[in-house]
């Protein structure tokens, strides 16, 4: 609602619009592996579902939106790539196509964000602003450093092909010169690239924060849940109306 | 997807869900030759499933043809054990299910890789579509590991360009409308400026 | 008669009229598109919430057209004139500028603007101006998608369950009204008929939007506050006449404290710094 201007409104709708589509991928697979969406739903509005950690923050500023989708985005695109090489194939296609779409994402977020910089004072200051609220979440966005061995949906499932802090390293090499360049200031003064370990070294992260996340108790988890509760109660009559209608249409060539 | 007949645990997909029925998608772009699969809609019925077919396959213009197919018309055909009579797999009850019909074949020819299109049958009866198919799959070159089979009448086209290439700008949502060479090249510049003045 | 191939030609005392013909036609696809919008990320369902999402971002994307036609008149930038205006110097029908709503309400206000624009477009595609003639031939094939979509709701919605149908019937008697306003005269519409800017008038354009949607609406059995009446001696020549007060204003700048609402949410990081570039 509150895009300041046309490019940058038809680019956010677009971006959420993505976002909704990879949601509706994603529960399409798990559907097929025998979860109705319904009940997916009926998880996630519960206060069940394990969506990702960075829903449960609030966004205070428009520079919170190009902040988010550019490193959150980054951050993702990270673990996505590393989920391409799914032993299930059905996931590994669907993390193709998301992560294919994701990459306009980061390119927007960017791009509103060197804008931003290339602006006026104001402008560098609220950009300024949101890195500087944003990067501790971006620091666990990965999670904890766990080792291969203890990690599941490595050693186990083979979904995932890179620890957590491989993720993490991949990030930070990546964003860490990208958002220098532009002049903004990373506010962790332990952050450099130590040569001889072949690392990024940082500040140890808030891990509390992330626990509590995973116990769906963040910031803003309530009401973007009570949110999400609401409009899917509200849209009830809608589903009821299209229950009705279910038969398949014979060919119908629409030239 | 690559492939709906089954999920990892083996067991029959459903094709339709507490929401509507699932519909397969093939698209196909300009540099395709024919279509491959994409993926999959859920919608209550054949009409809104093309537009949401739409939505999900080409709202970024990467399709220029698609074929939107009720998951339940697609038969597996599998070379050891024999298809159902043909009243079970085409039948409703009011179609003349030994008439003859066209149909499309569709192969995988790995496991993991999307379906294609392979060829069309044309004024076949059931049985004579599978008895083709099977040959199919042990004749044609590089080979399929799986081959489904579906009535012509059950695809769903989309070539309409208006839809799947509208004539306005859409570039704001696809990487290639996004060009920050300049903007960076002003941003280093400043960030050098402001470091010169302070050092 | 004339034709008008570009800005440069048209005459100083047409400027303004048409510029403003031009803002009607972008803050009516601007407005609604904004407010259509506003189901991203909430809509009934996934698939329709992405389906949505693009004819509202097609809305926006016409508004955009228009607005650039605007600049090209008049020189103002786009994002200004998106944007940058006082309440009074909107100037959409008040039917776009309503909030949301439930769904049975979106698709009503759809339905009513739909079927309308096409004929608006319809008329404007042998306009005497050729930019918008030409802006109007490609808006047309986009919206070819918008009026399959609610075609489909519409009938799903008149034809559905008890609730469905309450809700759709609620919606359209508390939309009547301002759909009767959609055709409000426009500013110096004289002026425009006459130099073959506007090929038929409002007046033309609402009589042609009633006959063709009162057949279905008596075939969903659907209320509509308009009477045919053969008063004429021409056999078959139908006229509409509301059976209602149409709410007007909205071509000369009277809104609804709805669009007060939107304005402030829609205008206000632009106007932290209007100069500034985003």
């Amino acid at each position: 609602m509150r895009a300041p201007t046309i490019h940058p409104k038809l680019a956010l709708t677009a971006k959420i619009q993505d976002e909704v589509g990879h949601a509706e991928l994603l529960y399409r697979l798990v559907e097929d592996l025998g979860k109705p969406r319904s009940a997916s739903i009926e998880d996630l509005i519960a206060g069940k579902g394990k969506f990702h950690n960075t829903f449960h923050y609030a966004t205070k500023t428009w520079a919170d939106v190009g902040t988010i989708a550019w490193l959150v985005d980054a951050a993702a695109i990270v673990s996505q790539h590393a989920l391409r090489d799914s032993s299930y194939s059905p996931y590994a296609r669907t993390m193709q196509k998301i992560c294919w779409e994701e990459s306009f994402h980061m390119m927007h977020g960017r791009d509103m964000i060197i804008t931003m910089m290339n602006g006026t004072a104001q402008q560098r200051e609220m950009a300024q602003e949101a890195l500087t609220r944003w990067w501790p979440t971006l620091m666990v966005f990965h999670g904890p450093d766990t080792p291969a061995e203890k990690d599941k949906d490595i050693s186990v499932w083979h979904i995932k092909s890179k620890t957590n802090e491989a993720l993490r390293q991949e990030f930070l090499n990546a964003q860490v010169p990208r958002l220098r360049e532009v002049g903004l200031i990373i506010p962790d003064a332990e952050l450099r690239y130590d040569e001889q370990r072949e690392r990024w070294i940082y500040s140890e992260p808030q891990w509390d924060d992330l626990r509590a996340i995973a116990r769906n108790q963040g910031p803003a988890t309530a009401e973007r849940v009570g949110f999400r509760r609401m409009s899917y109660e509200d849209g009830q009559w809608v589903r009821d109306t299209l229950l009705q209608r279910h038969s398949t249409t014979t060919a119908e060539y629409i030239a | 997807m690559s492939d709906f007949s089954g999920n990892i645990l083996g067991q029959p997909m459903p094709s339709a869900s507490d929401e509507g029925e699932v519909f397969e998608v093939f698209q196909q772009d300009q540099k395709d030759p024919f279509p491959h699969h994409g993926g999959n809609v859920r919608a209550p019925d054949g009409e809104l499933a093309v537009h949401y077919a739409r939505e999900f396959y080409g709202r970024r213009q990467e399709s220029s043809r698609l074929w939107i197919i009720p998951r339940s018309a697609l038969l597996e055909v599998r070379t050891q054990t024999p298809l159902p009579p043909a009243r079970e797999m085409f039948g409703d009850g009011e179609t003349q299910v030994n008439a003859a019909q066209s149909f499309a074949v569709f192969g995988q020819k790995q496991a993991g890789r999307p379906l294609v299109w392979v060829q069309d049958l044309e004024e076949m009866a059931p049985e004579d579509a599978e008895k083709v198919t099977r040959r199919t799959a042990q004749n044609i070159e590089g080979g399929y590991v799986r081959l489904w089979v579906c009535p012509r009448s059950a695809i769903l086209e989309l070539t309409n360009q208006d839809l799947l290439q509208p004539p306005l700008d859409r570039s704001y949502r696809r990487l290639d409308g996004y060009n920050i060479r300049e903007k960076l090249r002003i941003a280093r510049q400043r960030v050098q400026a402001e470091k010169e003045l302070s050092s | 008669m004339t034709v008008f191939v570009e800005a440069k030609d048209v005459p100083t005392n047409l400027k303004q009229p048409l510029s403003n013909l031009l803002l009607s036609l972008a803050d009516d696809e601007f407005i609604l598109g904004y407010w259509d919008s506003e189901w991203t990320g909430v809509a009934p369902t996934l698939e329709e919430d992405v389906a949505c999402s693009s004819i509202a971002q097609d809305e926006i994307g016409h508004a955009r057209i228009f607005y650039q036609e605007v600049t090209a008149l008049t020189g103002t930038p786009i994002d200004q004139l998106a944007y940058g205006r006082e309440l009074p110097d909107y100037r959409q029908a008040q039917l776009v500028e309503r909030h949301r709503g439930d769904w049975a309400f979106t698709i009503a206000r759809q339905f009513l603007y739909e079927t309308a624009d096409l004929l608006r477009m319809e008329s404007l595609s042998t306009s005497s101006y050729q930019p918008v003639a030409q802006a109007v031939a490609k808006i047309r094939r986009e919206e070819v998608y918008h009026m399959m979509h609610v075609d489909i709701w519409f009938e799903r919605l008149a034809q559905g369950t008890p609730t469905a149908r309450q809700r759709l019937e609620r919606a359209l008697e508390s939309l009547w009204p301002d759909a009767l306003g959609l055709f409000e005269q426009f500013p110096d519409e004289d002026m425009l008929l006459q130099n073959g800017i506007l090929t038929t008038s409002n007046a033309q354009l609402q009589q042609a939007w009633l006959a063709s949607i009162a057949p279905d609406f008596a075939r969903l059995h659907l209320a509509f506050p308009a009477s045919p009446s053969s008063h004429s001696d021409v056999p078959g020549d139908v006229q509409y006449l509301p059976l209602i007060t149409p709410r007007l204003g909205g071509r000369y700048g009277q809104h609804t404290q709805d669009f007060r609402v939107l304005w402030e949410q829609m205008t206000m990081v632009y106007r932290l710094d209007p100069q500034a570039s985003w």
